[in-house]
């Protein structure tokens, strides 16, 4: 695929993928072969109540630069509940499922023959989350008409399911009259075009490309001799500039001994940044007046190739746009059409969780010079987590793993007020609600690129994530599980003023090819 | 049907009579001396008397006695003297003392085989007192008669090996007896109850072994190791009755209905406290204050002597038998000063029924067919034995809680008492069939062929030799046995009327499981003396193979639950011992390796449940020891610290005291790694895996313990499980929170454990993955390390309702 | 459209039966689907109440058979406190991650052991006609431990760290790679007082 494009657009992977249909296929075959123990948790209330947690061990930075020990931060974790959705934020005892005994969480060995992306000879234990194919209860397709819908289904105002399908096709037709127009403008030869664009890159941009480099790579050398010269000479001016207090007045150039020669490489040094930026200047000429059969120059073809590209995936001579942004979101309108019309039918989705927790944390604060309450009060509504798994198996005596949170919570509020905020207003104006949370967070792919926990020397713990190279890029990009964030509304203080809505965030298709976090003693 | 007393068909008697001087006439002078009133006095000296083979034969298999001889100690004559007088009421009374004389009986065996079950030899001497009176009806009174025959020496010989008991004596005094004949029955009745027709006494002063064919032990010579000392007290009363005709044809029929009884210690008179059976190893004791055991049989126990294809054997078959026992007040450890001086702790009280019965529909039978020749030599004892132990199902009961399963009327059971409080184990059904032989072996004759570290070594899992002490041999014993559940009461009438519920979940610890089948291969040989210490005690040595077993982890009363089928279990123990010490009863189980292999765990009904996979189980221990100590867990605080109720309370606890009776086992497991430092560990391990139907394979490897001072061979604190068992109240909660009590206001009782585990160190050597059983195991955790762990778990299980 | 009307109306009639669906089952009703039989468990389940055999707070402390314990305390100078169990886990060549000093206990009236028979199983992946999950048939027997509804933490405590060895040295100890022993305290959780915890855990094969 990569080898058609020469211009180096891509940092991170397209968002070109069966990504989301390979890995359905992966589950779907792990459940034909596993064997495990299944596990629920039904009717299942769990409150700290008024039991005391506190989290100790923690210190703020030292303020003398780890000569003495930061001072303690004492983190009082006052609330934690697992319940039922409708709990209320944990006030009314509700009973949750944590699995069921049709879709039981489910701890299992496995041998790596049930996944492509993991070896033969070995095998591996799984944690997995029940999997749901129904559009209603599969957390993906769920979320996925979430992200169109905006609000929170059920609530005040959100009582038409349709608006997601509304959503889906405006964007849909708005994708596929993009790929309409760009067809049309080029008579719908895309293939010729991408065909002239890559001539055209050959026979005009790739030698001047080279000239640039050429040119561009005659600048460092010149600029060391100048430098040396400049040394030599006694670095009497700033770097760049001439010696021009020689001669008679002392006010022209110099022109001889070590000043003289500086002069000379300073000439040599500008004459060489000048023919680099001629031929840069010749390379963006060619780009704009390289013109097709039609009067188009090259980087409006390019523009308007890549483009296409990106809404249809690979160019064909049938045009058949099956790999691109227009497939896929066609592909996601018919999911958010049958969760749609199961909702419209009056059919509900299961019961998800209600999960809160609320922290205190006691801090010193310099500025004041004494200590200062913080709170922090999570709650999260509605939560479902099918679709999760946790995978470990290990090569080469090191310890691998895969792992993917699958998370939807129909709510999440983050309230920074504690005592001090006695009314519901009052509490609700220092919430964050943000609704139709979907975080579907992907780390590790196999073999390929495996998570990894180990342990410094030192004491650190590390996170690592490595492992694509040349050899597998390809499996890599093509398969790889994908991350995304979705949040249908955040909304800042009250929950219901429009004026405080900050809209939706999408963080779609995100895939880490390298990532390392090391912890660190501050 | 004959009218003969004994229908014996023929007693053949070759005896050799020497040298007996006896019957003297007297001349007139001396005649007219003698007046009737004092008897006569019999005083014979004999040489010797001796008998080629004695025999009584029966429907054509013959029980010989071959080379029966009777002689003096040392070439001496030997003596006895009897005074022979009828008294006033017409009783004839012959009292009799006798000499020590030697006995020697060169092999007792059956016609038609050349193998035999055992020799006898023994030094004793006797005194007797028999009186008999007759009424005139056919019943005859022996009130007065006793004999009490006391043996320096008995030795039970076999291939030249002996089993011996020293200092042995037993005494019969009848206080009420009477015989009746009636028909084919003869029927002797000791009393009642209230009036106890029999005393029966019992006491062996050590026992020993003689292993060097070539060099046996004399009657004379001390025995190096021996196992202590025991002795029965023993009232009997009831009934027994002999009858004609065995099974088929000729033979004997036993009928019991007897009770043996000591209850001297609960009749309110002081001073004449016997122990009811005491056994002393070193000093310290194991004892049992007060004992009743009640034997009765509708149809008897017949005795046939019968052949078959393989062999003439000696059948003693029981079509029902009920036996009921109660023990009281068992005291384990401690000396007998701490006894006398009332120091010791008692374990409580145990009591239990057995019923036997012959199940004709589904062919099990009770009998015990013995064939002479064992598996080892020419002597020995081989028994193929079936039982068939029976309880009726559970009956439902409704209460003002609702229904709920009580057990059934008849009822095998074991019950144990700890501070008034009464723990039983209910619906016991067993059956079974097979073989087991007993031989004497020594290790010296034949130690096997492949020397101590090879293939059949005496340290590998294919030892082919033998070991020195008295060889229980098991050849496919096939058997089963299940509990229904347990019930707890303040009184016996309630236990048994109170609703069943687990809690022998709480064994598994002890490796006690609700239900059990399994087939036995193997030997266990036990010698005389320990072997560790120099001591007195027992040493054990095994190697068994149980096989097709199923034993269930918790079942409910249709057996339905998690079951481990297809278990093999291999055990083998070198050098395991058996003591009585200060603290109670202590094993030791000496090195000690085996593997458990479950096929399947089964959720559901042991043949067609869920599978969870196989695991399996090994472990390498070396001085692993079991202690079972009076005493249970006492006084606790739940939820708190604190040693009284006062400051228990304050730390936010529960206080419970449950008393100073109950059941202490303390297991103390040192796990040991084969690190090339000693070979007898070699091959072994402690691991656990568990392969899915699947194929993929988890295994933690190489569990060892050490005591954490960074020596890893310095391994003494081992990994200790402390189980303190007593029935206590506990509280129960109702749905609403509210606690629930009987109806007498009480809390309910339940079955308490309080189990402690505690280890310096613990280290795993890794855990690892495999895709098959076969592949290369892929390590996910290198290593594990657990140090300074004391957990507590002080639980009491009560029925759910 | 006529389709989408039929199952809109058929869904405003079936909508109340299937919130009756998600109520939980009472009591009685679960008990009569599930087998008789289990046992009802109160006590309590504590680790390291009175400190551990390998460690004293303080010098000159001894274990049950006698020997002298090491001395490691996990309190401060002034108010030492026995330690709990370490728990050391290696993952690969590398370091070790350790639970250390977890002690504490949990009381509890009412963890309930038992095996059932489930009969059938709510299945929300298949719909009827009317938009109500299917009751398909399960026929398995669980493990089912139903959950004490109070549990009482008594200072239960642990603490998160990462180390160079398994076991646990004192200061400056050289281990025999070299190394000067180190552990370094991530964090820890204390917890007292008394949690809600209701519900079932059922434990069964699947395949």
């Amino acid at each position: 695929m990569n080898k058609k494009i020469l211009c180096t657009f891509l940092v991170i992977a397209p968002i070109f993928a069966n990504a989301d249909l390979v890995a359905l296929d992966d589950a779907v075959l792990s459940n034909a072969t596993g064997e495990g123990l299944g596990i629920v948790l039904e009717d299942f209330v769990f409150n700290v109540d008024d039991a005391v947690t506190t989290v100790t061990g923690i210190k703020s930075s030292s303020p003398d630069g780890g000569i003495t020990d930061g001072r303690d931060v004492t983190v009082d974790w006052t609330e934690f509940y697992v319940m039922g959705e409708g709990s209320q934020n944990g006030t009314v005892e509700t009973p949750g499922q944590i699995g069921s005994l049709a879709h039981p969480w489910v701890l299992e060995t496995l041998p790596g023959s049930a996944f492509a992306s993991i070896g033969d000879d070995i095998a591996l234990l799984q944690l997995r989350s029940g999997e749901y194919t129904y559009a209603l209860e599969n957390t993906d397709t769920y979320a996925k008409w979430a992200r169109y819908q905006e609000c929170v289904y059920g609530q005040a105002g959100c009582t038409n399911a349709n608006d997601a399908v509304t959503a889906m096709e405006s964007i849909v037709s708005r994708l596929t009259s993009e790929k309409n127009t760009l067809e049309g403008f080029y008579n719908g030869q895309m293939v010729s075009l991408e065909n002239g664009i890559n001539s055209d890159i050959a026979a005009q941009i790739t030698p001047q490309q080279q000239v640039v480099t050429t040119e561009q790579s005659q600048i460092a050398p010149a600029y060391n001799s100048m430098e040396a010269a400049w040394t030599a000479s006694g670095e009497g001016v700033v770097l760049g500039q001439k010696y021009e207090n020689c001669g008679l007045f002392g006010t022209s150039e110099c022109t001889t001994g070590t000043k003289g020669t500086y002069n000379d490489r300073v000439d040599d040094y500008l004459a060489e940044v000048d023919d680099y930026n001629v031929a840069e200047r010749e390379l963006a000429r060619r780009y704009q007046e390289t013109l097709d059969s039609n009067g188009n120059s090259l980087i409006k073809r390019l523009r308007d190739y890549e483009s296409y590209r990106s809404l249809c995936g690979d160019v064909e001579a049938s045009n058949s746009c099956a790999n691109g942004l227009v497939a896929i979101r066609e592909g996601d309108r018919e999911d958010v059409n049958n969760v749609a019309v199961q909702l419209s039918a009056g059919y509900s989705r299961r019961a998800g969780l209600d999960i809160g927790s609320k922290f205190k944390f006691t801090v010193y604060d310099e500025d004041k010079g004494a200590y200062r309450e913080d709170f922090m009060d999570i709650d999260m509504k509605g939560v479902t987590l099918d679709g999760s798994y946790m995978k470990l198996w290990s090569r080469d005596n090191e310890l691998n793993a895969e792992f993917r949170l699958n998370l939807y919570a129909k709510e999440v509020n983050i309230g920074t007020c504690g005592s001090a905020c006695n009314t519901q207003a009052l509490q609700d104006s220092a919430t964050l609600f943000m609704d139709n949370f979907y975080l579907s967070l992907s780390l590790g792919y196999g073999e390929v690129q495996p998570l990894k926990f180990s342990v410094t020397a030192d004491g650190n713990f590390q996170l690592e994530l490595s492992g694509v190279d040349v050899t597998n890029y390809e499996d890599f990009y093509d398969n790889a599980q994908k991350s995304y964030l979705y949040v249908g509304n955040i909304q800042l203080g009250n929950a219901t003023a429009a004026a405080n809505s900050l809209g939706s965030l999408t963080v779609d298709g995100l895939r880490a090819t390298y990532l390392k976090v090391t912890s660190h003693d501050l | 049907m004959k009218n003969i007393l004994f229908p014996i068909s023929a007693l053949a008697l070759a005896i050799n009579v020497s040298n007996v001087s006896a019957l003297q006439p007297l001349d007139e002078s001396e005649m007219s001396s003698v007046s009737g009133q004092s008897g006569i006095t019999l005083n014979t000296s004999t040489e010797s008397i001796v008998a080629s083979q004695i025999s009584y034969e029966e429907d054509g298999v013959a029980l010989q006695l071959n080379d029966f001889s009777l002689t003096g100690v040392n070439g001496a004559n030997f003596d006895s003297s009897s005074v022979i007088d009828i008294d006033a009421d017409g009783r004839l009374t012959i009292d009799s003392i006798s000499g020590s004389r030697e006995l020697s009986i060169g092999s007792i065996g059956l016609s038609g085989s050349n193998k035999s079950f055992m020799g006898i030899e023994g030094r004793y001497d006797y005194t007797s007192k028999f009186h008999i009176a007759g009424s005139g009806d056919g019943v005859y009174d022996l009130s007065g008669s006793e004999v009490q025959m006391h043996f320096d020496r008995l030795n039970f010989t076999d291939d030249g090996l002996a089993w011996i008991l020293d200092d042995y004596t037993f005494s019969v005094i009848v206080n009420y007896g009477h015989l009746m004949f009636d028909n084919d029955t003869m029927t002797i009745d000791m009393g009642t109850e209230s009036n106890r027709g029999l005393h029966l006494g019992y006491r062996v002063g050590a026992v020993g072994m003689s292993l060097d064919a070539n060099n046996p032990i004399g009657f004379d010579d001390p025995l190096a190791s021996t196992f202590g000392a025991v002795s029965f007290n023993l009232d009997a009363y009831g009934t027994f009755k002999i009858k004609a005709g065995g099974k088929t044809g000729e033979g004997i029929t036993f009928i019991p209905g007897l009770t043996l009884i000591n209850d001297d210690d609960n009749d309110g008179i002081d001073g004449n406290e016997t122990p009811a059976f005491m056994y002393t190893d070193d000093g310290f004791i194991m004892l049992a204050k007060d004992f009743t055991g009640t034997f009765s049989t509708v149809s008897g126990f017949s005795l046939d002597l019968e052949s078959d294809a393989e062999s003439p054997y000696m059948a003693i078959r029981f079509a029902d038998f009920d036996f009921a026992y109660s023990l009281n007040d068992l005291v384990l450890g401690g000396t007998q000063a701490d006894y006398d001086n009332g120091l010791s702790q008692t374990l409580g009280s145990f009591k239990g029924e057995f019923h036997f019965r012959d199940d004709l529909v589904n062919n099990r039978l009770n009998y015990l067919y013995f064939r002479p020749g064992g598996a080892v030599g020419n002597d020995g004892i081989t028994a193929d034995i079936s039982w068939n132990i029976v309880s009726d199902p559970y009956v439902t009961a409704t209460d003002a809680q609702g229904d709920f399963n009580k057990p059934g009327a008849l009822n095998t059971y074991l019950a144990m008492n700890d501070n008034g409080n009464y723990v039983y184990f209910n619906g016991f059904n067993s059956y079974g069939i097979g073989r087991v032989t007993m031989d004497m072996t020594s290790y010296a004759a034949n130690p096997g062929t492949g020397g101590l570290y090879g293939a059949t070594g005496l340290y590998s899992d294919n030892y082919d030799g033998n070991f020195d002490g008295l060889r229980i041999g098991f050849e496919d014993l096939q058997g089963s046995y299940s509990f229904a559940g347990v019930t707890v009461g303040r009184s016996e009438e309630e236990a048994l009327d109170a609703p069943l519920m687990g809690g022998t979940e709480l064994l598994l610890a002890l490796e006690i499981f609700p239900s059990y089948d399994f087939k036995m291969n193997g030997n266990l040989t036990i010698a005389a003396g320990n072997i560790n210490t120099g001591g007195q005690g027992i040493t054990l040595n095994t190697d068994l193979y149980i096989s097709e077993a199923n034993a269930a982890l918790t079942v409910n009363e249709e057996g339905r639950g998690v079951w481990l089928t297809g278990t093999t279990y291999d055990i083998h123990m070198r050098n395991a011992t058996l003591d009585v010490t200060d603290n109670g009863l202590t094993i030791n189980k000496g090195l000690a390796w085996s593997t458990i292999r479950v096929s399947d765990i089964k959720f559901g009904d042991k043949v067609n449940g869920e599978s969870l996979g196989t695991f399996e189980l090994s472990r390498l221990e070396d001085g692993t020891t079991i202690s079972v100590a009076s005493g249970g867990a006492g006084q606790v605080c739940i939820g708190g610290s604190g040693a009284t109720a006062a400051a228990c309370g304050a730390d936010g606890g529960r206080f419970e005291d449950r008393g100073d009776q109950g059941l202490t086992v303390k297991v103390r497991a040192i796990f040991v790694k084969d690190d090339g430092t000693d070979p007898r560990y070699a091959g072994k391990g402690n691991s656990f895996s568990w392969t899915q139907p699947n194929g993929t394979t988890l295994a933690l490897n190489n569990f060892s313990t050490n005591d954490g001072t960074g020596n890893p061979n310095q391994n003494d604190y081992g990994f200790n499980v402390d189980l303190a068992i007593d029935v206590a109240e506990t509280v129960v909660l109702d749905d609403l929170g509210n606690e629930v009590l009987t109806a007498a206001g009480e809390r309910p009782l339940g079955f308490a454990v309080f189990g402690r585990v505690h280890f310096k160190q613990l280290n795993i050597d890794g855990l690892t993955l495999a895709a098959t059983p076969t592949s290369t195991p892929q390590t996910l955790i290198q290593g594990i390390v657990i140090q300074n762990a004391d957990i507590q778990a002080n639980l009491t299980a009560t029925p759910i309702r | 459209m006529t389709i989408r009307k039929i199952t809109a109306l058929l869904g405003l009639i079936s909508s109340v039966s299937v919130f009756a669906e998600l109520a939980p089952m009472e009591e009685a009703e679960m008990e009569s689907v599930t087998g008789q039989g289990g046992v009802y468990l109160s006590g309590e389940l504590a680790f390291n109440k009175d400190g551990g055999p390998l460690w004293g707070a303080t010098s000159g402390q001894f274990d049950e058979f006698g020997s002298e314990k090491q001395v490691r305390n996990c309190g401060t100078a002034s108010e030492p406190e026995e330690c709990g169990i370490r728990i050391a886990a290696q993952l690969d060549q590398g370091g070790w991650y350790v639970l250390d000093d977890l002690s504490g206990g949990f009381a509890f009236e009412g963890l309930t052991l038992r095996t059932s028979f489930r009969e059938t199983a709510l299945n929300y992946d298949v719909r009827d006609a009317s938009g109500n999950p299917v009751v398909e048939a399960f026929n398995k027997e669980v493990v089912e431990i139903g959950l004490p509804k109070t549990v009482s933490l008594n200072n239960f405590k642990f603490t998160l760290a990462v180390a160079n060895s398994g076991e646990w040295k004192p200061d400056g100890t050289v281990l025999a790679d070299g190394n000067t022993f180190q552990q370094t305290n991530l964090f820890g959780i204390q917890m007292n007082g008394d949690i809600t915890l209701k519900g079932n855990l059922l434990l069964f094969p699947v395949n």
